[in-house]
């Protein structure tokens, strides 16, 4: 009896503990179910995020996606530029995508701008339909750049750009001009004139043949739209006469465009036993920093070229002004055939300007950009425009910066519907942008009706599904009736958009390696939503290596 | 130590056997008392030393009647493995970190048959650690290994007051004799069991607290850690 129960009581024990054992096991299988290995792919340190817009429209250039522009990476530090993904594209060739370029500078000491070592590149745009235009990129600091390129479409230009497109002006035999030509602009503010017998050649020396087409855009210097879409910017990279290389500031006297090409597409590059003459109306309200007054006949303006291919601008040699029937004119003889400038340079400038500090009646919850346009006090001229990456509490320099000379900027009606700039700011004016404290600007946050959202952005390769990337870099969004899109700050996979209307549909995009993907959504209660971004198997190989 | 331990366990077990051998003998020479002349009120004390689940440690067993025995015991193991792909430049390390301190009572069911129950302060760990040893090339950027970071995984015990159950055969002091031999098979319910997830550089956010919540939820049903014990005992008094 005592065996019997002993046992019942060894089964039982024993039967208790196996089923305890089985229920372990089975457990353990699944421990690693559901969980991932989440990348922070926050590699970059410093973007270059760069927008291109159509100067006539404002209207970012292929939006819709129906056009994409060629960008071209020159300059001394254009082997430290990558796209936001981390590839160097060959022969530093990107495209844009809804008109936006994600760009970004290689994260190694070579390649760390600051103020006594900074990163300076060109970004070069063509695109069919539009005139080749160019940026010059200084970065001296890591962090977010925003750039705003405006190119010019040559059917529909901006106000202050005319365009005169004249096909058979003229007919060449072996590159050789068998009749003399001139093509103007429809305002006369530019002319050219080609003589007969001259001979064209390409870049590569061929020479043209048959009919002769040409295409002539002058650049008013008195209008602002005309500066802001000026080729290579007002704050340019140049080679002087005495070989010399120099970075500073024009003050522009006009700028003309030429192209001349054969029935067969050749563009003429260099001229042969002859000149071509240039000639260009100045307007009497150009200020001439040598006299430090009005332009007049008699004054001396160098003659720039431009390097289409790397941005850069050569001087050429110098123009007289003549007063000719009461106008005043700057002519030059052509050997070869580009962009050219009258402008006088001034050199002086600091790569670090003066703080900003931007400072809100109410808190403001996330970083935003504020735009401007930067005016030389002395004429009022355009000079630039300027694109602040503003964090709450954290001062904002400018790059590149004219010195010594006074200037205005005038801010941009904000593309947040709560921030607006205070009257008190508006238009700020600085002494000096390379001397001097901070520079405060003062900012109205109307916080009604608006609030704070978070995206929450996964990539992830189809191929390895519990590997998910979390994008460190820009997003960019917009109202769904409205294509200005604002950019935001991304980090390990999230971006806080503030400003946004309650109740509002929102387009939220990314560029990630020449692709664009967007997603729309309505701002609700929740204040959060989620984008997956299933990657193309080429990206997932490329940049992963699987 | 990784080299000695399996010495050290096989000898225990063979030593262990070579006594449960004896224990018997010495158990089966004293098999004819009566149970019942058996003095109950018999007071013995002991030291034991096992190899178990939580580690090998040491054992203070007090005999308060020939049935009842309460057993005050430590066990103590560090062991580290270290892993290396070299296809895929990773390191890595698991770390088990076994101790516990317990007060166990036996009750002797049968001749060499027992049951076992108390409470394990359990200090159990288990660590995985993971890294890459060289540079990777992402796109035209090269990343070091520390900015790739590593991945850390802790495992500890829901519980560090830790029930415990069991059975076993041989006996824990021998009745009449010096030494003894017991074999138990039990179970520590520890709860679920606790994690730890840390990660550094670009694989920071795979240590974060949601995926440390899976793993967490994933091994809640663990709340079991097997115990299985070789031990040899000396009776002192």
């Amino acid at each position: 009896m005592k065996i019997k129960h002993n046992l019942a009581i060894i089964g039982s024990s024993l039967l208790l503990f196996s089923l305890f054992f089985i229920s372990s096991c089975n457990k353990l299988e699944n421990v690693a179910d559901g969980a991932k290995l989440i990348i922070d792919y926050n590699l970059i340190e410093t973007t270059v995020d760069v927008q291109l817009y159509d100067a006539a429209t404002g209207d970012l250039i292929g939006r819709d996606g129906d056009a994409s522009v060629k960008v071209k990476i020159t300059g001394p530090d254009k082997d430290g530029v990558m796209d936001i993904t981390g590839v160097q594209n060959n022969d530093m060739l990107y495209y844009s995508q809804r008109g936006m370029l994600g760009l970004a500078l290689i994260p190694e000491a070579a390649y760390t701008p600051s103020e006594t070592r900074p990163i300076v590149f060109n970004i070069v745009t063509d695109l069919s339909g539009y005139l080749s235009t160019s940026q010059k990129i200084t970065v001296v600091s890591e962090g977010r750049n925003q750039y705003r390129i405006n190119m010019v479409r040559l059917d529909n230009p901006p106000q202050g750009v005319t365009v005169n497109r004249e096909t058979g002006v003229a007919t060449a035999i072996d590159g050789r001009i068998q009749d003399p030509a001139t093509v103007s602009t429809p305002t006369g503010k530019a002319k050219i004139e080609i003589p007969a017998d001259i001979v064209m050649r390409d870049a590569g020396g061929n020479p043209l043949s048959g009919s002769i087409n040409v295409d002539i855009v002058h650049f008013d210097n008195t209008s602002d739209e005309a500066l802001a879409a000026f080729p290579g910017g007002l704050m340019p990279t140049v080679t002087r006469s005495d070989g010399s290389v120099a970075d500073g500031m024009f003050y522009s006297a006009g700028f003309l465009a030429i192209e001349i090409t054969d029935a067969s597409g050749r563009h003429a590059a260099t001229f042969e036993e002859g000149t071509v003459r240039m000639e260009a109306v100045v307007s009497p309200e150009t200020y001439n920093p040598e006299t430090n007054g009005a332009v007049a006949a008699g004054d001396i303006v160098p003659v720039w070229s431009y390097n289409e291919n790397t941005g850069e601008w050569k001087e050429e040699g110098v123009s007289t002004m003549q007063n000719i029937d009461g106008q005043l004119i700057a002519d030059f003889e052509l050997t070869h055939l580009s962009y050219y400038n009258f402008d006088w340079f001034y050199g002086e400038y600091c790569y670090q300007g003066a703080a900003f500090q931007f400072v809100a009646d109410n808190p403001i919850s996330g970083c935003y950009v504020m735009g401007g346009t930067m005016y030389r006090q002395s004429d009022n001229a355009y000079l630039m425009g300027i694109y602040m990456w503003v964090c709450p509490g954290e001062p904002v320099y400018t790059s590149y910066a004219p010195s010594g000379i006074p200037v205005k900027i005038v801010w941009n009606e904000s593309n947040y519907p709560n921030i607006t700039i205070a009257p008190s700011s508006q238009p700020t004016l600085i002494s000096d942008l390379c001397a001097g404290g901070p520079i405060q600007i003062n900012i109205l946050n109307n916080t009604s009706n608006t609030t704070t959202v978070t995206i929450d952005v996964e990539a992830y390769c189809a191929s390895q599904p519990n590997v998910i990337i979390r994008p460190s870099f820009s997003a960019w969004y917009r109202p769904i009736s409205n294509w200005n899109w604002n950019p935001v700050a991304m980090e390990n996979g999230y971006a806080e958009i503030m400003g946004v209307e309650i109740g509002g549909t929102y387009i939220v995009g990314i560029y990630y390696d020449n692709q664009w993907y967007e997603t729309e959504v309505v701002v609700t209660d929740d204040e959060y939503t989620y984008v997956g971004i299933d990657l193309p198997a080429d990206v997932c190989n490329e940049v992963f290596g699987y | 130590m990784k080299k000695i331990l399996p010495y050290l366990l096989t000898g225990f077990i063979l030593l262990g056997l070579g006594h449960f051998l004896t224990a018997q003998e010495l158990y089966t020479d004293s098999q004819y008392e009566s149970e019942e002349t058996i003095d109950d009120s018999r007071f013995g004390m002991g030291l034991g030393i096992k190899m178990s689940t939580f580690g090998p440690g040491v054992e203070v067993i007090a005999a308060v009647t020939p049935k009842l025995h309460l057993r005050l015991g430590g066990t103590y193991m560090d062991y580290t493995y270290h892993y290396s792909d070299k296809n895929v430049e990773v390191n890595g390390s698991a770390e088990s970190h076994l101790s516990s301190i317990s007060l166990l009572a036996n009750y002797q069911l049968a001749r060499i048959f027992f049951v076992s129950g108390g409470f394990l302060y359990n200090m159990n760990e288990i660590g995985l650690k993971g890294f890459f040893t060289k540079s990777m090339t992402v796109g035209s950027m090269e990343v070091s290994p520390e900015k790739i970071g590593s991945v850390n995984l802790k495992i500890k015990p829901g519980s560090s007051l830790t029930p415990y159950a069991g059975i076993g055969l041989g006996r824990s002091l021998s009745k009449n004799g010096i030494v003894s031999f017991a074999f138990e098979l039990g179970a520590a319910f520890h709860g679920s069991p606790k994690v730890e997830l840390g990660a550094t550089g670009m694989l920071e956010p795979t240590g974060s607290e949601e995926q440390r919540q899976i793993l967490e939820d994933n091994l809640s049903g663990f709340t079991i850690y097997p115990m299985l014990n070789f031990q040899l005992s000396f009776r002192l008094l």
